[in-house]
C-alpha cells in the first residue's frame, strides 16, 4: 500500500501525472509498494526509455515485481520481439513469466512470429484461452481473427454464448472478431430486437454491437436532433458517441456558425469543449483554411497552437496543411524539419511526410543500403507511407530480382512483399502476364485479381479486362456493369476505361438521363469514364451551350467543366478572336493560359502564327522561348516556323537547336523542310551518316532535301530495307556531335 | 507494343520527361490497337514522333484519324507512312 502524497512525490520525480495515473487505474493504492515502484520506475525509465506517456497509460505495471519485467524484456528481447511493440502495450510486460513464455512458444509455433510482432497483446493472454477459442471451430473465421477475438475482454464462455445465439446465426455480416472479443450477448440481442435497429438496420454495424447498448442507441436514434440532422449520423456516430454530448454539439453557437465544420464524423470523435476552444481560437481566425471538419474530429487546441506559433510552420508553410493539423504534432514536426535528412534531401518530404510518418521511420529508410541503391526508387510518397522493414523485403526478394519492371516507388509506397508474392507466383500471372503491371502490384491484391480473372464476364469479354481495370476495379462493379441493362443497350460505350474509372450508378444516371436522349452524339465512352451527370447537365444546361452548340463535343464534356467553359466563353478575349475559339480549346485549355497567350506582345507582332491549335496545345512560356530563338533571324529557318511549330513549341525547344546544328554540320541548313524535324536527332543523325557512307546525296539534283527524312522509320524498313535501329547503333549521335 | 532502349532513347530526344509521365498505357495500347485495325503497321513510329496526340482519349484519337484518313484518301496508309508531317492534320479541330 502506498499513500497518494508519496506516490505524487514519486511519480512527480519521474514527469508523470499522478492525475491521469489514478484515473485509469486506483488500484495502485492498494497493491503498489513504494521500493517496488520505484524500482520500477527507475528500469522503465532510465533503462529501458519507455515514454512516460505509456506509463501512464498502463499504471498496473507500476506495482508488478520488477524481477518479472526484467524477465519478461529479457525473454523477448532473446526472441528479437520488436521493442517498440512491446513499449505501447506495457501490460504485456506485466504478465506472469512463465504464461507469457508458454503463451509464446504456443502462438509461435502455430502462427509465426509475424504475428507476435503485429499483435505483440496476444503475449498476456493465457495460451488456454487461444485453444479454446479455437476450438471453438467458428465457421468463416481465418487465423488472424483467432488472435484478434483472444486480446478482447470476452472469455471464451462469452463467445461460445454470442455464437450458439438466435442473432448471430440470423445476422452472421454484424459479428467480426472485434464483436466477438468485446460485445454482451444479452446487449447484443437487446439492440437487434429493437425498434431501432428494424427501422434503421443501416445504422447499425460490428463496431456498434461491439461498443455500445441500446439505451443509448435509442436515446440518440428517437432525439430531436437526429430527426433534424439526419446526414450527421452514421454508424460511427451511434457507436462512439452518446446523445449528450450530441446535444452539446448541435445546439452550440459554433455549430450555427460554422455548419460546415461539422460532419458525422466530429460528433463521433470530439466533444463540445474541444471543438469551442479550437474555433474560439487566435489561430482559427489567422488560419481559417487549415481547419477542416477533419482537423475538429482529430485534434486539440493545445496541439494547433504548438503547431501553427512553431519556428517551422514560419519557415516552411507549404508543408502543412489541414491534414498535418488533424494527424500529426509538433514533437514529430520537429524531429522530421530539425533532422540532417531534412537538409540533405528536402524534394523528399512533403506535408504528407510530416502528417504520416516520423523522424525515426525516415532515418531508417534514407540511411538504408536500399536506399543507397535504388534512389530512384524512393520519393516522399515511400517515406511517407513505408517503413524500412517492408521496403528490404520488397527489395531483397526473388520477385524483385525476377521481375525489376514490375516495381516502382508506388509499389514500395503502397505493397508489401506477402501481397506481391501471392500475385506474381500466382496461377493468373502465369497465364495472364500482360495484366499486371507496377500498378496492379501497387494498387490491387491477389482476391481481388482471382476474382474478376476467374469470372464469367472476363471469360465472356476478355478485349474489355485490362492492366488497368485489374489495378482500379474490383469483381462486384464490373459485374454490375457487364450485367447491366445498359451495356447491353449500348455496348460501343464500354470499353476497359469506362470499366476501370467509373461504375454502375453513374453510368446509369448519365444513359438515362434527358441529356443522353435529346444529344446522344455528345456521349462517348469517355464521357462515360471521367465525367458524371451533375457536371454534363450544368454544361448541357447552361446558356454558353444554347449559344454556342458547334463548340460542344464529347471532348469538352470529358475534359471540361462549367465554370471553366464560362470564364472562356464570356471573356474579352473570346468576343474579339472568336475564329481562335474551337472545341478543343475549350476542352484543354482555360482563360489563364489563353490570355496569357492573347495578350502577349508575341501574339501582337506574329498574329499569324497564333491558331487555335496553338491556343489548344501549348502555353505562352514556351511559345515565348521558342519564338526568341536566334534562329528566326535567318530566312532559311524562319520559313520553317510555321503555326503547328508553335502549337508544339515544347518539343522543338527540345529538339529544334540540335537539329538545326546538325543541319549546318552537314551543310543541309539551307534545303530544310519541315519533314527533317520530325524524327529526333539520333535517327536524323543515322539517316545522315547513312546517305553520306553510301554516297547518297543528302541533296538531289533539283536542289532538294533527300525524301528520306519524314518517312516512317517502319516504312524505311519495310519499303525500303533500312533499318533505321541499326543504323542508330551504327552510327551513334550523342558523343559525336556534341564533341564537335 | 514493344519499346525498347533506342525506343525510349528517340521519345526522350523528342518529349520532356513531364509529358512522357503522362503516358496511359491503356489508352496507348487501344489506340495502337486501333491503328494496326486500319493498316498502319508503322503506329509505334507515330507513337515515338507524336506522343502528344496519344494522350487524347481514344474516341477523340479516332474522330481525328478518321478525318485524316478520309484526307488522305484510300492509298492513306502509303501516303502518310512516306510524309509523317501529314499527320499535322491531327492537331486541327
Amino acid at each position: 500500500m502506498i499513500g497518494e502524497f508519496e506516490l505524487n512525490k514519486l511519480l512527480e520525480k519521474y514527469g508523470l501525472n499522478v492525475e491521469k495515473v489514478l484515473n485509469i487505474n486506483d488500484n495502485i493504492l492498494t497493491y503498489g509498494e513504494y521500493k517496488e515502484i520505484y524500482d520500477t520506475l527507475n528500469y522503465l525509465i532510465n533503462e529501458l526509455k519507455i515514454n512516460k506517456a505509456y506509463i501512464e497509460k498502463c499504471p498496473s505495471i507500476l506495482y508488478m515485481n520488477v524481477g518479472d519485467i526484467k524477465n519478461n524484456v529479457k525473454f523477448l528481447k532473446e526472441k528479437n520481439i520488436k521493442f517498440s511493440s512491446v513499449e505501447s502495450c506495457l501490460h504485456v510486460l506485466s504478465t506472469d513469466s512463465k504464461q507469457l513464455i508458454d503463451t509464446y512458444n504456443y502462438v509461435e509455433r502455430n502462427y509465426g512470429t509475424k504475428v507476435i510482432n503485429k499483435v505483440t497483446s496476444i503475449l498476456r493472454v493465457p495460451k488456454e484461452k487461444i485453444i479454446g477459442i479455437e476450438n471453438l471451430n467458428i465457421p468463416n473465421f481465418k487465423k488472424q481473427d483467432i488472435i484478434s477475438i483472444s486480446i478482447g475482454r470476452n472469455s471464451v464462455d462469452d463467445i461460445k454464448k454470442i455464437i450458439n445465439s438466435k442473432e448471430y446465426k440470423e445476422h452472421p455480416e454484424l459479428f467480426t472478431s472485434t464483436t466477438l472479443a468485446y460485445s454482451n450477448i444479452e446487449e447484443v440481442q437487446a439492440i437487434i430486437n429493437s425498434k431501432e435497429y428494424k427501422e434503421h438496420p443501416e445504422l447499425f454495424t460490428s463496431t456498434t454491437l461491439a461498443y455500445s447498448n441500446i439505451e443509448e442507441v435509442q436515446a440518440i436514434i428517437n432525439s430531436k436532433e437526429y430527426k433534424e440532422h439526419p446526414e450527421l449520423f452514421t454508424s460511427t456516430t451511434i457507436a462512439e458517441s452518446n446523445i449528450e454530448n450530441i446535444q452539446a454539439i448541435i445546439s452550440s453557437k459554433e455549430f450555427e456558425e460554422h455548419p460546415e465544420l461539422f460532419t458525422s464524423q466530429v460528433l463521433a470523435k470530439s466533444n463540445i469543449e474541444k471543438i469551442q476552444a479550437i474555433i474560439n481560437s487566435n489561430e482559427f481566425k489567422e488560419h481559417p483554411e487549415l481547419f477542416t471538419s477533419t482537423v475538429l474530429a482529430q485534434s486539440n487546441i493545445e496541439k494547433i497552437q504548438a503547431i501553427i506559433n512553431s519556428k517551422e510552420y514560419k519557415e516552411h508553410p507549404q508543408l502543412f496543411t489541414s491534414t498535418t493539423l488533424a494527424k500529426s504534432n509538433i514533437e514529430k514536426i520537429q524531429a522530421i524539419i530539425d533532422s540532417k535528412e531534412f537538409k540533405e534531401h528536402p524534394e523528399l518530404f512533403t506535408s504528407t511526410t510530416l502528417s504520416q510518418s516520423n523522424i525515426e521511420k525516415i532515418q531508417k529508410v534514407i540511411n538504408s543500403k536500399e536506399y543507397k541503391k535504388h534512389p530512384e526508387l524512393f520519393t516522399s510518397q515511400v517515406l511517407a507511407y513505408s517503413n524500412i522493414e517492408k521496403i528490404q523485403e520488397i527489395i531483397n526478394s526473388k520477385e524483385f530480382k525476377d521481375h525489376p519492371e514490375l516495381f516502382t516507388s508506388s509499389t514500395l509506397a503502397h505493397s508489401n512483399i506477402e501481397k506481391i508474392q501471392e500475385i506474381i507466383n500466382s496461377k493468373e500471372y502465369t497465364e495472364h502476364p500482360e495484366l499486371f503491371t507496377s500498378t496492379t502490384l501497387a494498387q490491387s491484391n491477389i482476391e481481388k485479381i482471382q476474382a474478376i480473372i476467374d469470372s464469367k464476364e472476363f471469360e465472356e469479354h476478355p478485349e474489355l479486362f485490362t492492366s488497368q481495370v485489374l489495378a482500379q476495379s474490383n469483381i462486384e462493379k464490373i459485374q454490375a456493369i457487364i450485367n447491366s441493362k445498359e451495356f447491353k443497350e449500348h455496348p460501343e460505350l464500354f470499353t476497359s476505361t469506362v470499366l476501370a474509372q467509373s461504375n454502375i450508378e453513374k453510368i446509369q444516371a448519365i444513359i438515362n438521363s434527358k441529356e443522353y436522349k435529346e444529344h446522344p452524339e455528345l456521349f462517348t465512352s469517355t464521357v462515360l469514364a471521367q465525367s458524371n451527370i451533375e457536371k454534363i447537365q450544368a454544361i448541357i444546361d447552361s446558356k454558353e451551350y444554347k449559344e454556342h452548340p458547334e463548340l460542344f463535343t464529347s471532348q469538352v464534356l470529358a475534359q471540361s467543366n462549367i465554370e471553366k467553359i464560362q470564364a472562356i466563353i464570356n471573356s474579352k478575349e473570346f468576343k474579339e478572336h472568336p475564329e481562335l475559339f474551337t472545341s478543343t480549346v475549350l476542352a484543354k485549355s482555360n482563360i489563364e493560359k489563353i490570355q496569357a497567350i492573347i495578350n502577349s506582345k508575341e501574339f501582337k507582332e506574329h498574329p499569324e502564327l497564333f491558331t487555335s491549335e496553338v491556343l489548344a496545345h501549348s502555353n505562352i512560356e514556351d511559345i515565348r522561348l521558342l519564338l526568341n530563338l536566334p534562329y528566326w533571324q535567318e530566312e532559311k529557318y524562319k520559313r520553317l516556323l510555321t503555326s503547328i511549330i508553335v502549337a508544339k513549341s515544347k518539343s522543338m525547344l527540345k529538339k529544334l537547336p540540335i537539329l538545326f546544328k546538325m543541319a549546318e554540320e552537314y551543310g543541309i541548313d539551307e534545303y530544310l523542310t519541315t519533314s527533317y524535324l520530325i524524327l529526333s536527332p539520333s535517327q536524323n543523325y543515322a539517316l545522315i551518316n547513312y546517305l553520306i557512307d553510301n554516297e547518297i546525296p543528302l541533296i538531289t539534283e533539283d536542289c532538294k532535301l533527300n525524301s528520306i527524312f519524314g518517312k516512317a522509320p517502319n516504312v524505311l524498313k519495310k519499303k525500303y530495307n533500312l533499318d533505321i535501329k541499326e543504323l542508330m547503333i551504327k552510327y551513334p549521335y550523342v558523343e559525336k556531335v556534341m564533341v564537335k | 507494343m514493344n519499346i525498347d532502349e533506342l525506343d525510349i532513347k528517340v521519345l526522350k530526344e523528342n518529349f520532356d520527361d513531364e509529358l512522357i509521365k503522362k503516358i496511359d498505357i491503356n489508352n496507348v495500347a487501344s489506340i495502337n490497337k486501333y491503328l494496326l485495325d486500319n493498316g498502319i503497321y508503322y503506329s509505334k513510329d507515330l507513337f515515338l514522333l507524336y506522343l502528344d496526340l496519344f494522350l487524347m482519349s481514344k474516341d477523340e484519337f479516332v474522330k481525328r484519324f478518321e478525318k485524316l484518313k478520309q484526307k488522305l484518301g484510300e492509298n492513306y496508309v502509303d501516303e502518310l507512312g512516306e510524309d509523317l508531317s501529314l499527320m499535322d492534320v491531327m492537331y486541327e479541330d
